[in-house]
């Protein structure tokens, strides 16, 4: 079964370091994207990101979002090649009878400069999400003073995802069984979602009243906890600053540098 | 919001990051955020204030950022709060004004979310855009059209989903009167004489929506260290009265409370809160899936101790003592998904042992287990009897608890028709009569299931299931290492054996839900292995051990005609008609399938699996969680179907059906077949009734 919890568990470099640590590099990467604005620059950044990764052995997790990635810089590319045309020309998109639509580096440029930003901030979002356990996640928004309540919502999703993807494997045999064929086209895909969702989602939500009172009872709302284990920051977690602070000092550097 | 909201929230945004995993499976360049149209579900059904719907939609922002793939993370985190207060608006603004109310808010919603994700991302690259296009025109053609649509698509499953959702929610609603607690009246001494754990006077309750009451005029006095076994017939008030004495009712339920309750010498009034009272009163439910919140046991039940402002030390004394009590020592790192029913609900009880409050509440905690977990529970009572916990269960399976409880009540219309010690009580005829409806029929003591001369042997009959050399793996591991077996027409065939012996991924070969790794299954002449599902439905059909697993539609007709209209069979009304009056529903064929009772859609379930016509069903725990007399309904429904010719195959635990039904009964271990007899006998319970640890993926 595919799994839409990423976790995976592992020891790496980025399993270890505290979970805020990661949510710090996850600003950094994000604020930088945003700031740089050549391709050279971004193409480091996206470099940097690999390389890291690469040296906690999680590269792979990250080169699994290609497909991704490459259906976006290829719908980026073609949105710019058909609204934008300056610099030389270095072919055609329709490339007969002397060629129509044509490709030029104005376009190419912009194209990769947008794909390789949100690149960088996919791979930041990736490498925490790989290296973080679900209840660290929980902890994360304890630490950064998320009310109670909220952080309770986010809790039960997460507990209920794999339960219900088993669920509704469970409920899409049972349909099956009943010679249930999905639909095609578009519309023929949301209709046949209706035959495993409307049972998914009766049956959850008749949990919501046990689920209820058991926050209650348990008295998970007074928010007065002891943790029975503490994510402490350790030597790992300095290393990481300091990289993270070499390399935006670099950054910011360059962008002095070009603009002098 | 109540817990309850806070519930709401938490499995749609589940669902949505799941539909929205699935719909990335679609081929498509970009698809619709379907986690939009989820939390919107959820703001539409709780209508919370704005700073909750800003709270709802940072937590969708999180969800979507980290769980949906999606291509610009940090945008989610701005856009979802936006499309949550918009939400809100539009709801409140069209609420109960037109029928199409949750279509167009989510439609606008997702416009306002959609729109605002755009805006941001369009700001991230502003510097280079504007910088080279001089403006931003471009793009907004190409987005808008992109996030209209996918607010359309979002419309139409909010307004799919609206309705059987708030059908859900209404029928389990509770809304406290505006004091904040029940109704009472009634002029009863308020002031308490007693001490004991619990002690009613004179209660009375009406539910919200009742007509009469469910309760009348109760008295009861439990006394420390005293096990209550609450009984009585389906719908005499027994889960009521348990839900009022733990003060439930009066809390969360509104309604007519009336009488006098106090909880360990407290009137309940004086609690502030369903939390106050749970550092008194420990309550376990039926529902063992819907206790658990956290992903991992060892957080479950460690939750309850760092709420308590413990040491460290202590915590872990007392977190042992409770692993030690429920034997789930070997589950501390498990998921919760990960495990079986009976597990699911030792945990629930450990969970609840860990706020180490003196007294238990459990309403029906088996209802849903089969018989070697429920055996696990009840051996847990025992120890925590012996220790002094003060236990009230409420349950209909009589024969294992009446040794346990010191006293026992008996629950008839909303009131004690009777009560004594359990010995004592079941030796009254009129006692054994009202139970006799509550609880399992009593066992066959003598050798039953005649041994019948073996249809198969006889010449000249062809097998309708043919299984040679059948092994299954999933991924490395064999479910199935060599399975060898031929099924005749016309038999009922109990398979029985361990959680994960094999018995489930056997059958799911015959529907072809399962295809061999090697070997072949033939079905009434059909390899498996090349048939189609949807072929193969109308020669096996498939009843899951729960009926809401397959119940969507809006009455029990269309819910028949699903099935008929999916094999191209027309002319339904006077096939749904049959079968309705086969399995004895002729009375409900324009309800709301989900507003029956358990065994009522249990028959529909079948019903809906008859009208197809196969020659062969599969019946997986046919009568877990129903009472004597609908397993008696169910299975004379069987039999009938059988005497037409139908072969009929049931996975089950209950060796008390297989010993009453099967003509034959195949034994499973480790993915082979230990033993194929017509001899009941033969099948020594020994084997099958140690406590099993496996996840069939059909039991929930």
């Amino acid at each position: 079964m595919p799994e839409i919890m990423q976790y995976i568990n592992r020891d790496s470099y980025f399993h270890r370091v505290n979970p805020l640590t990661k949510v710090v590099f996850t600003v950094v990467v994000v604020v930088l994207a945003v700031i740089l604005t050549d391709v050279a620059a971004l193409t480091l950044l996206v470099g940097l990101i690999l390389l890291a990764a690469a040296v906690s052995g999680l590269a792979r997790e990250l080169l699994r979002q290609a497909p991704l990635l490459v259906s976006l810089a290829v719908s980026l590319l073609l949105l710019t090649v058909l609204t934008l045309q300056s610099g030389e020309v270095l072919g055609y998109l329709i490339p007969i009878f002397g060629g129509y639509v044509p490709i030029t580096t104005g376009a190419v440029d912009l194209a990769a400069s947008m794909t390789l930003r949100f690149v960088a901030m996919i791979f930041a979002f990736q490498l925490f999400i790989v290296s973080t356990q679900p209840r660290d996640l929980v902890q994360v928004m304890d630490r950064l003073h998320m009310p109670v309540d909220y952080t309770l919502m986010f809790l039960i999703a997460l507990r209920f995802i794999p339960s219900l993807q088993l669920e509704g494997k469970r409920i899409h045999e049972a349909q099956l069984a009943r010679a249930y064929a999905p639909g095609k086209g578009l519309m023929g895909k949301i209709r046949s979602l209706f035959p495993v969702v409307i049972p998914l989602v009766s049956n959850s939500l008749g949990k919501a009243n046990v689920l209820g009172l058991t926050i209650d009872l348990r008295g998970y709302r007074n928010g007065m906890r002891t943790s029975m284990r503490d994510l402490g920051f350790g030597t790992a977690d300095g290393v990481g600053f300091a990289l993270m602070g070499v390399c935006t000092a670099g950054f910011v550097a360059l962008i002095l540098l070009q603009s002098a | 919001m109540k817990s309850r909201d806070i519930a709401i929230v938490g499995i749609l945004l589940a669902i949505g990051a799941i539909v929205r995993y699935l719909s990335l499976m679609v081929p498509g360049p970009i698809v619709s955020n379907l986690v939009i149209a989820f939390y919107c579900l959820a703001v539409i059904l709780i209508l919370p204030t704005v700073r909750e719907a800003i709270g709802i939609g940072i937590v969708s922002g999180v969800v979507c950022a980290l769980i949906s793939h999606s291509i610009f993370p940090p945008g989610n985190l701005i856009s979802e709060p936006v499309g949550a207060v918009v939400c809100l608006g539009v709801a409140l603004l069209l609420r109960d004004r037109i029928v199409v109310a949750p279509a167009v808010t989510t439609f606008i919603a997702t416009l306002a979310s959609g729109l605002t994700f755009v805006a941001i991302a369009i700001a991230v690259q502003f510097p280079v855009i504007v910088g080279k296009y001089g403006t931003i025109d471009a793009f907004l053609v190409v987005t808008v059209p992109i996030v209209v649509m996918a607010a359309a698509v979002n419309g139409v499953v909010a307004q799919a989903l609206y309705m059987p959702a708030s059908r859900v929610l209404l029928r389990t609603q509770h809304r406290p009167a505006p004091d904040g607690g029940a109704r009472i009246s009634g002029g009863a001494a308020r002031t308490t004489t007693t001490n004991a754990p619990i002690s009613m006077r004179d209660v009375s309750y009406t539910y919200p929506q009742g007509t009469r009451p469910a309760l009348a005029g109760i008295d009861l006095d439990v006394a420390r260290g005293e096990c209550l076994l609450v009984t009585g017939p389906t719908g005499a008030g027994k889960t009521t009265l348990c839900l009022a004495a733990s003060g439930i009712l009066y809390h969360e339920y509104g309604g007519s409370f009336t009488g006098t309750l106090s909880l360990a010498g407290k009137d309940v009034a004086a609690y502030r809160d369903m939390g106050e009272i749970g550092r008194t009163i420990g309550v376990v439910f039926d529902d063992a899936d819907a206790q658990l919140i956290f992903t991992t046991v060892e957080e479950e039940v460690a939750s309850g101790l760092e709420n308590q402002g413990l040491d460290r030390a202590e915590m872990q004394r007392r977190m042992d003592y409770v692993v030690d009590v429920t034997g789930i020592g070997h589950l501390l790192e498990r998921a919760p998904h990960t495990l079986s029913g009976g597990q699911k609900q030792r945990v629930a009880i450990a969970a609840t042992l860990a706020l180490g409050t003196d007294v238990l509440f459990l309403d029906e905690p088996t209802a849903e287990l089969d018989t070697i977990a429920t055996d696990a529970i009840f051996r847990i009572l025992q120890r925590l009897k012996e220790e002094g916990k003060t236990i009230v269960i409420v349950e209909h399976k009589i024969d294992e608890l009446s040794r346990l409880a010191d006293r026992m009540i008996l629950i008839e219309d909303g009131r004690i028709a009777d009560e004594g010690v359990p010995e004592m009580l079941l030796k009254s005829d009129r006692v054994r009569s009202l139970i006799e409806v509550a609880c399992e029929p009593e066992p066959v003591t003598a050798p039953a299931a005649p041994v019948s001369a073996p249809v198969h042997l006889s010449a000249g009959v062809t097998p309708i299931i043919t299984v040679h050399g059948l092994v299954h793996r999933y991924d490395e591991t064999a479910a199935l290492a060599g399975v060898d077996l031929e099924i005749f027409p016309g038999e009922i065939v109990a398979i029985v054996g361990e959680n994960g012996s094999g018995k489930t991924t056997l059958v799911k070969h015959f529907n072809g839900l399962l295809r061999p790794t090697e070997g072949t299954v033939l079905v009434d002449g059909l390899d498996t292995a090349t048939t189609s599902i949807t072929e193969l439905a109308r020669h096996v059909g498939l009843v899951f051990q729960n009926p809401d697993t397959m119940l969507f539609a809006e009455t029990v007709a269309e819910e028949i005609a699903f099935g008929l209209g999916n094999i191209g069979l027309a002319n339904h009304g006077e096939l749904i008609d049959a079968v309705l009056a086969e399995v004895g529903l002729s009375d409900y064929r324009d309800q709301y399938p989900r507003s029956l009772s358990r065994g009522e859609r249990q028959r529909l379930a079948l019903a809906c699996v008859i009208a197809m016509r196969p020659k062969v069903i599969v019946l997986d725990e046919p009568t877990t969680g129903l009472d004597a007399r609908e397993t008696q309904r169910v299975m004379e429904i069987v039999q009938r179907l059988q005497r037409e010719g139908c072969t009929i195959l049931m996975v089950t635990h209950n060796m008390r059906l297989v010993r009453e039904y099967a003509d034959r009964i195949i034994a499973m271990e480790h993915g082979t077949i230990l033993r194929d007899t017509r001899n009941f006998e033969e099948i020594a319970c020994q084997k099958l009734c140690s406590i099993s640890t496996g996840t069939a993926t059909f039991t929930a």
